[in-house]
């Protein structure tokens, strides 16, 4: 038995309307490579945000080599040999290889004037690079290097700060199977040299190649820990899905729909998503359910016209459009919410009112100029009728709740009168109650003859809203399911492998 | 330090009573130090010394407007003083050179500066350039045609009928430039206040990315957006060659950056998608103020640059407080 070099005990975390840690125990001993797995919103990544300094735990300890360890940032993480591989890679596009790994602690390449010696720092990283069995120019830009390469310079760098614990957060999300072959290779490696690692995946088969343990969360707990040798892919779903469907419910599908709204044929984008067809129809709502990385978020992108897709066909009840504009596609009746509420939905220096008519203005138009006061009562219907807290409708939006902002943005659409509305993730980040509110509110606009397409990363909003279920994985369609509760397995299994 | 803090708590909250918009704070400056150099010298408040203000600060105030457009909807026109120049050497050579009518050569003068505008708005938009960089390069090829084409010569001989729009006063008091400088003032406030275009352009600037999404037409909106800072800076150079009666090459040298002062002066956020029109003409006035007073008071005119300069830094400085603190409170 080796020694525990990490240990938590009963750490619990939460967020305003959510309780993201519950109790939460977790060892990580020396050499181990540690999977750590569950599905969005289990609370993975709040526990790793803990660990690195990004969020501070309301109750627990956290004990590093048996010493209780507090961090305030990730700085002191780093500090303390913890550091995490992101997802999202924050190295420096502009500066080379060798910069970027020596970003930070540039003084160990100093000469003995105080100056840095670039030659010195570049023999430095070569060697860091090879020992990872890694060949990239460390004179290169990073901005020219593939995900993967840019991926073993993070890693570098992480080794360069000192981090004996590493933290892979879904590593493989963006590489090719070849790739993965190499990174598996590293991080087989790094064990070897004594680094533990902690591996967050949604791949399974991968956690079966890799790592040496597994711990399984769930509705914020920990709910299993063992050998991974000992456990199947199979179980791993059980534990990962056993749960709470039942609590919030599944709805009562429709299965007969009004005209079709929607039609959607051999769409693909490069590297995003392959020739994806499928149609939505009045009265319904489909659920497209898919992991971060799944390309369905891209791909309602290129359905709206943010995007532009490479192939295929987007019509809107019967109509064919041109792919690319959401001029077009506004113009055909379709509305669309998206993901990051603050960076693509709302306009922060506007007000309530505002950002619910500006898609309408043409409407309270008379002879060119908008009617306010047509404008601003239109808006206090939507106001009492969506609930939506606020003072006035001429208060800034950015004053608003999360919850209360959707739903202004929900009434945007409303006002004009969408026949087809896109909802990617419409209640992250969103309180319970909120959420029950607008999870109401899209069935409502369904039974009143609206077609609905909402995206989620949560099976459970997927279950509690959609009458069809459409699966995608890496890009790729994998079917489309009724909504029935004996097939969640089914479809978490799909959309797993 | 307790007792500090509520005071100075009760100071920002009067100014802000008293207040609510940059715009009116700045207007309120502007009145105070007009009162006090009128007590201390006794010529501020004369029809002539105002007549004189307002028609000095007309041009750079016509400018300003359209440079607030552009500042809201999250870009910066910085040739806006060379399409100026170039469409005053346009007039001229119409007004002097043909036989067309001059209300026609002003009109052709005025929808060339606009034609400009909208070359800049296609690059920007089309093409995803950086604003800065694209009306940085046609600023300099503008005001480069000005030069190849007059050979530096001021161009001369515009009549007394239509120069009298330029130098005349009504009831010998407002000078019809200030008369063209409010009239545009209104039609610019209407339009960004109560017309889609005007309501898309604070869209656009606020939120890129949200206004695509919610129906707004980026690229038309810019390519409207530059073509009206066009026009404007069109009719400041046309009008000043009725002022001046001629044409000379350095038409609108002191335009550029006074017209990016007035609008952030009067609140307008360099970042895009904040800015009201009539803190620009707040702001703008009290540039001129500001210069009137050094020239009322008998300062060296090279202390003016940095009365503005600094009154630029305590007016943003001042704004980022108010800012900081708004953001704590919610």
């Amino acid at each position: 038995m080796s020694k525990i070099i990490l240990e938590t005990q009963g750490i619990c975390k939460r967020f305003p309307g959510t309780v993201a840690l519950d109790d939460v125990n977790f060892t990580l001993e020396e050499g181990e490579i540690h999977a750590l797995i569950g599905e969005n919103g289990a609370g993975k990544s709040t526990l790793m945000n803990i660990l690195v300094g990004i969020h501070a735990m309301d109750a627990g300890e956290i004990l590093l080599k048996g010493e209780p360890m507090h961090v305030a940032n990730t700085h002191e993480a780093l500090m303390k040999g913890i550091s995490m591989v992101p997802q999202e890679l924050n190295l420096v596009p502009a500066l080379t290889v060798a910069e970027n790994i020596f970003i930070g602690n540039e003084r160990l390449n100093k000469q003995k004037s105080g100056l840095i010696s670039w030659k010195k720092t570049q023999e430095h990283a070569q060697k860091i690079l090879d020992d990872l069995g890694m060949s990239i120019d460390v004179r290169g830009i990073v901005k020219s290097l593939t995900t993967h390469q840019q991926q073993m310079v993070s890693i570098a760098r992480s080794l360069v700060a000192g981090a004996e614990i590493l933290i892979f957060d879904e590593p493989t999300a963006s590489l090719t199977t070849t790739e993965s072959e190499v990174l598996f290779e590293t991080i087989f490696n790094l064990k070897k040299a004594g680094k533990s690692i902690i591996y967050i995946s949604h791949h399974l088969d991968e956690i079966k190649k890799v790592s040496d343990r597994t711990t399984i969360m769930r509705d914020s707990r920990v709910v299993h820990m063992s050998e991974t040798k000992d456990i199947s892919i199979d179980e791993m779903i059980f534990y990962m899905a056993n749960r709470k469907v039942e609590k919030t419910g599944v709805k009562q599908a429709r299965t007969e729909f009004g005209e079709k709204v929607l039609e959607v044929k051999n769409l693909s984008l490069y590297k995003q998503f392959e020739d994806i067809s499928f149609d939505v129809h009045q009265h319904e709502i489909l659920g497209v359910a898919g992991l971060v990385g799944s390309g369905i978020s891209e791909l309602f992108k290129s359905v709206f016209g943010i995007n532009k897709p490479d192939s295929g066909t987007v019509s809107v009840r019967g109509i064919e459009v041109q792919t690319g504009s959401t001029v077009e596609m506004i113009k055909l009746g379709v509305g669309y919410v998206p993901e990051e509420r603050r960076v693509m939905g709302i306009f922060p220096f506007l007000d309530v009112a505002e950002n619910m008519m500006i898609s309408s203005y043409d409407v309270f138009c008379n002879m060119g100029l908008i009617k306010f006061p047509k404008v601003y009562s239109s808006a206090n219907t939507y106001k009492e009728q969506l609930k939506i807290k606020t003072s006035t409708i001429n208060a800034l939006i950015k004053n608003l709740s999360g919850g209360n902002q959707q739903k202004v943005i929900l009434a945007r659409w409303m006002a004009k009168n969408v026949q087809l509305m896109i909802l990617d993730n419409p209640t992250r980040g969103i309180d319970v109650n909120a959420k029950g509110e607008i999870h109401s509110l899209i069935k409502k606009l369904a039974d009143n003859g609206l077609a609905v397409v909402v995206i989620s990363t949560e099976m459970e909003e997927i279950s509690a809203l959609a009458d069809r279920i459409m699966v995608m994985h890496e890009g790729k369609f994998k079917g489309i399911m009724e909504n029935t509760q004996s097939n969640h397995e089914d479809i978490l299994k799909t959309a797993l492998q | 330090m307790a007792q500090d803090k509520v005071q100075k708590n009760i100071a920002l909250r009067i100014l802000q009573g008293i207040s609510g918009s940059t715009a009116s704070v700045v207007f309120l400056v502007t009145i105070i130090i007009s009162i006090i150099v009128h007590f201390s010298t006794g010529s501020f408040f004369t029809v002539y010394n105002v007549g004189t203000l307002i028609r000095q600060v007309a041009f750079v105030i016509i400018i300003a407007l359209g440079q607030t457009i552009v500042l809201i909807s999250g870009g910066i026109d910085l040739s806006v003083a060379n399409i100026g120049a170039f469409c005053s050497m346009v007039v001229a050579m119409l007004i002097t050179g043909t036989h067309i009518p001059n209300f026609l050569a002003v009109i052709i003068a005025l929808l060339i500066g606009a034609l400009l505008g909208a070359l800049n708005g296609l690059f920007i938009s089309r093409l995803r350039l950086s604003p800065f960089i694209v009306t940085l390069a046609t600023g300099s090829i503008f005001s480069g045609i000005v030069y190849v084409v007059t050979g530096g010569m001021p161009i001369i001989g515009i009549p007394r009928s239509i120069a009298i729009i330029g130098q005349g006063m009504l009831f010998n008091a407002i000078p019809y430039p200030a008369i063209i400088m409010f009239v545009i003032f209104f039609i610019v406030k209407l339009v960004l206040d109560r017309t889609t275009l005007g309501r898309h352009v604070y869209a656009l600037g606020g939120n890129e990315q949200a206004a695509n999404i919610v129906g707004v037409r980026v690229d038309r909106v810019k390519v409207m957006v530059y073509s009206i800072s066009g026009l404007l800076a069109s009719a400041a150079g046309v009008l000043m060659v009725l002022r001046l009666a001629s044409s000379q090459v350095n038409i609108g040298e002191n335009w550029l950056m006074p017209s990016i002062t007035a609008a952030i002066l009067g609140g307008t956020s360099m970042s895009g998608g904040v800015g009201k029109v009539k803190g620009t003409l707040a702001g703008g006035l009290l540039m001129g103020v500001i210069a009137t007073s050094i020239t009322l008071l008998g300062i060296s005119s090279y202390w003016e640059r940095i009365v503005t300069g600094s009154v630029v830094l305590l007016a943003v400085a001042t704004d980022a407080i108010r800012m900081k603190r708004s953001n704590k409170g919610s």
